[in-house]
């Protein structure tokens, strides 16, 4: 599954303008990373952690109130988009430059995979 | 804690201490006072804000560091406070602890103190006054009626029981001045001269609505939800006392924050634009603890400010800590909504909106906003 993953955030990185991707679980445990350069696992995926955490902490007491969909950063050297795949979070690096919304199609359609391959199948 | 834990946190205080020796920057002291904050050690996390700021005297982090220790250092000194309540046999200690509260704004804790302190010690002229205080700063923020009624309340109280009544009638004329009253201004300057504290701000003020000046009758709740309904102060502050307060939107409110009175109509008037744009629900411009609001708010504890603030907080933490460099917008999606937020140093400006609405437009004119209100502060300061 983990492979799967990886291939996923693979093809993403192909994208103009990313600069890494990784999937996290909520509490910041890295499922597959292809953070390049001075993006480090860990750091990228506690401070995801981190950042959704006190967000929701925020807004409400109610967890049904809690729910976050995405959360995107724009900062003054790259972008970061965060999206909800299931039981985990997409995290998709850009540089400063990036158009998101061109991007956002590719995000989707792996967001989606990654949602899928995040599910156990029991039948 | 056990040996193990003590001796990782003994290492990693002095990987840091060096780092802070060697390659000094706003982040490693930032990192060291973080360490002390974890270990519940304030003072020393003051110390190392403090030599920080020395090195480097424009750092917001740092200075953020700062007043985070001298916060903690005060919550210490409640909690010590705190316990010496029960045993009281006068209300000083109430007064005391009030007063810490104050200090923190922490406004809520200030009503709880007082009122209890009320409880004990009936009497007690100078309870109420910082009570009315704690409105006063409640009213000036968030132009709420029932803070304003209740800051008069407690002032006339004050007087009644034979408090501080210059401090009380001296509050009570600036608060009739802001909202527009003038029977009730001249009848507390009148009362000031009585006590020989009259001086050059009250007798302009007198002398501004002069001697014939309403003496009809006035109902001052509606001045009151007047001020509340038009979201501004009827008059701008002319007392000294206000302005070095920081009270209100006076030079050392959000207008002075945002610039003079025509800057603070421009930021209330964009805010107010996007406010009424289709989808949008909410919409804030916050300059450090004060906010100007827009939308469907009902006052300074709506949690929508709080998010605000603490998604500019952590985004801008998470940027930095994630060297993508400074946090300046931000959109999330959620259960609520969309949340657009536009940060610039202490400015920020953000709305509440439904999912569907055009998230760049939003981010753009917030920028504009917040761009705006920082070139109308520098313009003036310069």
């Amino acid at each position: 599954m983990t492979n799967q993953i990886d291939q996923a955030l693979g093809e993403l990185m192909h994208r103009e303008s990313v600069r890494g991707a990784a999937v996290v679980t909520d509490d910041g445990i890295t499922v597959a990373s292809r953070l390049v350069g001075r993006f480090r696992d860990e750091v990228v995926s506690g401070l995801t952690s981190f950042l959704l955490l006190t967000t929701r902490r925020a807004l409400s007491d109610r967890e049904s109130e809690q729910r976050i969909d995405r959360f995107t950063i724009h900062a003054t050297h790259g972008k970061l988009l965060i999206q909800h795949v299931g039981g985990a979070w997409l995290i998709v690096l850009t540089d400063q430059f990036a158009r998101l919304e061109g991007v956002m199609p590719a995000i989707d359609e792996v967001g989606s995979r990654v949602r899928g391959l995040m599910k156990i199948d029991v039948s | 804690m056990n040996l193990i834990q003590r001796l990782k946190i003994r290492t990693e205080l002095k990987r840091l201490e060096a780092r802070v020796h060697e390659s000094p920057s706003p982040s490693t002291f930032v990192d060291l006072g973080q360490v002390y904050i974890n270990l519940g050690m304030h003072e020393r996390t003051l110390e190392v804000a403090e030599d920080g700021l020395a090195l480097f005297p424009q750092s917001n982090e740092l200075r953020k560091l700062k007043s985070f220790a001298q916060k903690k250092r005060l919550a210490d000194r409640i909690d010590r406070m705190r316990s010496q309540l029960t045993k009281a046999r006068d209300p000083q200690p109430y007064h005391e602890l009030a007063n810490l509260h104050l200090e923190l704004g922490d406004l809520e804790a200030v009503q709880g103190v007082c009122e209890e302190c009320i409880r004990r010690f009936p009497d007690d002229a100078e309870a109420h006054l910082l009570l009315a205080r704690a409105c006063l700063l409640g009213f000036y923020r968030d132009l709420g009626a029932r803070e304003g009624t209740a800051a008069m309340e407690h002032l006339e109280q004050v007087v009644t029981l034979g408090g501080d009544e210059s401090a009380a009638r001296r509050l009570l004329a600036e608060l009739s001045w802001r909202i527009g009253s003038s029977t009730e201004v001249l009848r507390q300057v009148t009362e000031l001269e009585r006590l020989g504290c009259i001086d050059k701000e009250l007798t302009a003020m007198r002398d501004t609505l002069g001697a014939d000046a309403g003496r009809g009758g006035e109902d001052m709740a509606a001045l009151f939800h007047d001020v509340e309904s038009r979201g501004r102060m009827a008059r701008a502050p002319v007392l000294r006392e206000l302005r070095t307060m920081g009270l209100g939107f006076g030079p050392g409110g959000v207008a002075g924050a945002a610039g003079g009175d025509n800057d603070l109509h421009e930021v209330r008037a964009t805010l107010a634009a996007l406010a009424e744009r289709e989808g949008v629900v909410k919409a804030t411009y916050i300059r450090g603890a004060k906010a100007l609001v827009k939308g469907q708010i009902r006052d300074s504890r709506d949690p929508f400010l709080r998010v605000v603030r603490v998604v500019a907080r952590a985004s801008q933490r998470a940027a930095r800590r994630m060297d993508v460099g400074n946090f300046s917008k931000g959109v999330v999606d959620g259960a609520f909504g969309r949340l657009c937020v536009c940060s610039f140093g202490e400015a920020l400006a953000a709305v509440q909106c439904d999912v569907g609405v055009d998230e760049d437009a939003l981010l753009a004119e917030l920028q504009e906003l917040v761009a705006g209100s920082l070139v109308a502060a520098t313009g003036r300061k310069s």
